[in-house]
């Protein structure tokens, strides 16, 4: 038996602990998209108190223009979205951690983030364990099994990156690209792809995963509210198109979270836009979509705290 | 919970930890077997307790809401089993009908979970065809997972104590471990209780050969499933889920790979289930034996999917051939259609599967009448080990009809292979091989078709040794370290081009 757990402990001290090695020793893409991360935390973790703090998947990073609702609404605005890939667990959980008594946070899933059980992809949370070596302690044990299975999507990124240089031609996803607010700001004066082509999203009701990462989630937003906090949904922007093939999956996360008591601060159906609208995929917004998504949110926030000023 | 994945790892891990510590239990580890025979029997009461509590976790992952219809089917079929072994030589009439209940709820069962709500839409739709309107609905019955291997293993069970093969077991916890075995129980080798039941008879104590070639079969089942498999799939599904817009070559390129595609799916789970089973002390029924170099097609049957090709022969072809003996040759060939057209069917409620079966079944016919079913000549192997050419051709022409057959079964309705024919003869204007795919997906899929290509021939080529990663003999492989290495750059390799797809197709039979 000893043989055989040495034989054990020894293959997965080549098949996994040598990879990881391996990854930290080869050098990371120094303006990867993920390594905004930490310049999100630290915004994140500025002074000021009451003021509307962002969360949510690329959709929120690609929406919002909070210069805008800033100047608009007078309050301070920290956008820390960055890639629904991260999953709906690890979202939230930061979002916990970012907001302070007083604040109003802004979640926005898309219609992705709650896809495999919300532990996040194999593409991304290991690439920002890469960049973030620390965060590994945060992680919740669904988040460090998609670090486990990510880790040779990892190294072969790597490898890869190492050997064939890298193609600069066209847009490419940047942490240079955000802005001193962390929106996503590259992209609003770059051209638009054209014609996208549109998704479809489905959910199964019958998922027991997805439902158990609601009752999860939703129990965490429950504990930023606890806090003193506003939370409020924001409808992700979408792709006409994807909204018609995707519009079960749409319906099924309004009544998730009804379900739990929490509500969209604008409907779903005021984010849909069209191609002219959309940048690189259905739930990009070009310049033009920014300005006028950030208009919409701007409006039904400044609603939403009149009304709630008044029950006061 | 699959065997190749993370949560079935760490189920594995805590699970192997106390049943291999059982044997261990009150003596200094390793001391010899059989000093104390009370004690051991205690100890495999409690090791096949314990893999019964594995067991029903592992369901549970699956399906919790069938564990009590599991647990249900598996009491009453240990009665039966009871039943007709107390009355066997007293009185065969009652044990017989005790028997023949196991068949029956057995069929029903299936008929139930599996057709029911297949009949109805069926029934619904042929009476609207003459202008009716039935207004009947499917059942939307929920399908449990596994039931087409576990159903099986019950019948068996009975069946075989009817025929004096076993004798039906007392011992409750064993009978249930054995039908709920988890390894096989999503997606088989149909074990038989025959080899199986006695295995959990006696005590398993660790063996460091037997777990380490379990290790090593494991890795080839996952090299098979996900380096391969999945990547084919990529190629194929392309194809199948945008028929009308690819060109003739692309079709037939995809339905060519489709039956590798399906072996490395189908026998990389085998090997996986056999490998964990190997760690665990057991010997589960090999499921694959080359069957593309089988030179016809009965050949190709007898070398895929054995443990259900050879239950249905022991239980549904046998039995049927000797009933129609009378017939002669004609009374075969009956028995072995309908035996294909069980096999079409077992897969699932649909016109496809049948006929599938059906086809099958029919290309039995010459085979039949010309003798060559039962002759058995031996493969002649020329320079290299290689097939003859003769040999070779035969190889090639079985492998065409099974690709055939396998646009039946892959198609999602008739319609869907009407689909498939029609874009093979009007395709040939279309832009060739594109797939819908991206080139580094069509990179992809295309290494992984030679590589399949590659390890089907080095499983023939090595075909003395069970699998192709059974006891390495080259020379560098002699020190351990090695060989660990060896393993270790395998499953790097193959986590580093796996695709995100987990899913087995024998899962949804």
């Amino acid at each position: 038996m000893k043989k055989f757990i040495t034989g054990l402990l020894l293959f997965f001290l080549f098949a996994f602990i040598l990879p990881w090695a391996a990854i930290f020793i080869l050098p990371s893409d120094p303006d990867g998209y993920l390594k905004a991360y930490g310049m999100k935390k630290e915004l994140a973790s500025g002074p000021s108190d009451g003021r509307i703090l962002i969360a949510g998947g690329s959709n929120a990073a690609f929406a919002v223009n909070s210069r805008m609702i800033q100047d608009s609404l007078g309050l301070d605005v920290v956008n820390t979205s960055l890639h629904a890939g991260l999953g709906f667990d690890f979202i939230v959980r930061e979002a916990l951690e970012d907001s302070r008594p007083g604040d109003i946070v802004l979640l926005s899933m898309g219609l992705f983030t709650g896809a495999g059980g919300g532990v996040g992809e194999t593409t991304s949370i290991p690439f920002l364990v890469d960049y973030y070596p620390e965060k590994l302690a945060d992680l919740s044990p669904g988040n460090m099994g998609i670090v486990i299975k990510g880790t040779y999507v990892l190294l072969k990124t790597k490898i890869k990156d190492l050997l064939v240089h890298k193609s600069k031609s066209g847009w490419d996803y940047r942490c240079s690209g955000f802005n001193s607010y962390g929106d996503e700001e590259a992209h609003w004066t770059a051209p638009s792809a054209g014609h996208i082509e549109p998704q479809t999203i489905t959910v199964s009701p019958d998922d027991r995963k997805r439902e158990r990462c609601f009752d999860r989630v939703c129990a965490m937003i429950s504990q930023i509210e606890a806090k003193g906090c506003q939370v409020w949904i924001l409808p992700p922007v979408l792709q006409e198109e994807t909204y018609e093939k995707s519009r079960d999956a749409a319906v099924f996360l309004e009544k998730e979270y009804a379900r739990h008591g929490i509500c969209y601060l604008f409907p779903q159906s005021d984010a849909v836009f069209g191609d002219e609208l959309l940048f690189n995929r259905p739930e990009h917004a070009n310049g033009k979509g920014v300005a006028l998504y950030t208009r919409r949110l701007i409006r039904a926030l400044s609603t939403a705290c009149c009304r709630d000023q008044q029950e006061h | 919970m699959t065997v190749n994945s993370l949560e079935f790892l760490l189920f594995f891990a805590v699970f192997f930890a106390v049943y291999s510590a059982i044997p261990c239990l009150g003596r200094k580890c390793g001391a010899r077997a059989g000093i104390d025979a009370d004690a051991d029997e205690v100890r495999r009461k409690l090791q096949n307790l314990w893999l019964l509590a594995g067991n029903i976790v592992f369901y549970a992952f699956a399906e919790p809401r069938m564990l009590p219809l599991l647990g249900g089917v598996i009491v009453l079929y240990w009665l039966f089993g009871l039943a007709a072994g107390r009355f066997g030589g007293s009185n065969e009439r009652v044990a017989g009908l005790f028997s023949a209940a196991g068949v029956v709820s057995g069929i029903g069962s299936l008929l139930y979970f599996k057709y029911l709500d297949f009949f109805i839409e069926s029934f619904a739709d042929l009476l609207s065809l003459f202008g009716f309107r039935p207004g009947m609905h499917a059942l939307g019955i929920v399908l449990p997972v596994g039931v087409s291997f576990f159903v099986f293993k019950l019948m068996s069970y009975v069946i075989d104590i009817r025929r004096g093969v076993i004798a039906p077991t007392r011992d409750f916890i064993s009978f249930a471990a054995y039908v709920s075995f988890f390894p096989t129980m999503l997606s088989g080798p149909i074990d038989r209780p025959k080899a199986f039941l006695p295995q959990l008879a006696t005590l398993r104590r660790f063996s460091l050969p037997m777990a380490s070639d379990g290790c090593r079969q494991i890795l080839w089942g996952i090299v098979k499933k996900m380096l391969l498999a999945d990547n084919l799939a990529v190629l194929t599904d392309a194809c199948w889920s945008d028929m009308a817009s690819q060109s003739t070559v692309s079709v037939l390129i995809a339905v060519l790979v489709y039956p590798v595609q399906m072996y490395m799916d189908f026998s990389g789970y085998s090997d996986m289930a056999i490998g964990v089973g190997k760690i665990l002390g057991f010997r589960v029924a090999r499921n694959f034996s080359y069957p593309f170099f089988a030179r016809n097609i009965a050949e190709y049957w007898r070398g895929w999917h054995i443990s259900l090709t050879s239950w249905l022969t022991d239980y549904v072809f046998m039995p049927l051939n000797v009933r129609f003996r009378d017939w002669g040759t004609h009374g075969s060939v009956l028995a072995i259609i309908i035996t294909f057209v069980l096999i079409g069917m077992w897969h699932g409620a649909s016109w496809t599967f049948l006929l599938f079966g059906l086809y099958h079944g029919l290309l039995y016919v010459p085979l039949m009448y010309s003798g060559a079913f039962f002759r058995k000549s031996k493969l002649k192997e020329g320079r290299f080990g290689l097939p003859s050419a003769s040999d070779a051709a035969k190889m090639a022409s079985t492998y065409l009809l099974v690709a055939l057959g396998l646009i039946i079964f892959r198609a999602p309705s008739l319609a869907g292979v009407a689909d498939c024919f029609t874009a093979i003869f009007t395709g040939a204007g279309r832009p060739p091989l594109t797939f819908g795919l991206t080139g580094r997906e069509l990179v992809i899929s295309g290494a992984a078709l030679l590589l399949s290509f590659g390890a089907v021939a080095w499983e023939w080529y090595g075909r003395k040794k069970e699998y192709v990663f059974a006891a390495p003999s080259w020379r560098i492989f002699r020190p351990r370290a090695m060989r660990i290495a060896f393993y270790a750059a395998v499953f790097i390799v193959v986590m580093m081009f796996a695709t995100n797809s987990n899913e087995f197709i024998y899962f949804s039979f």
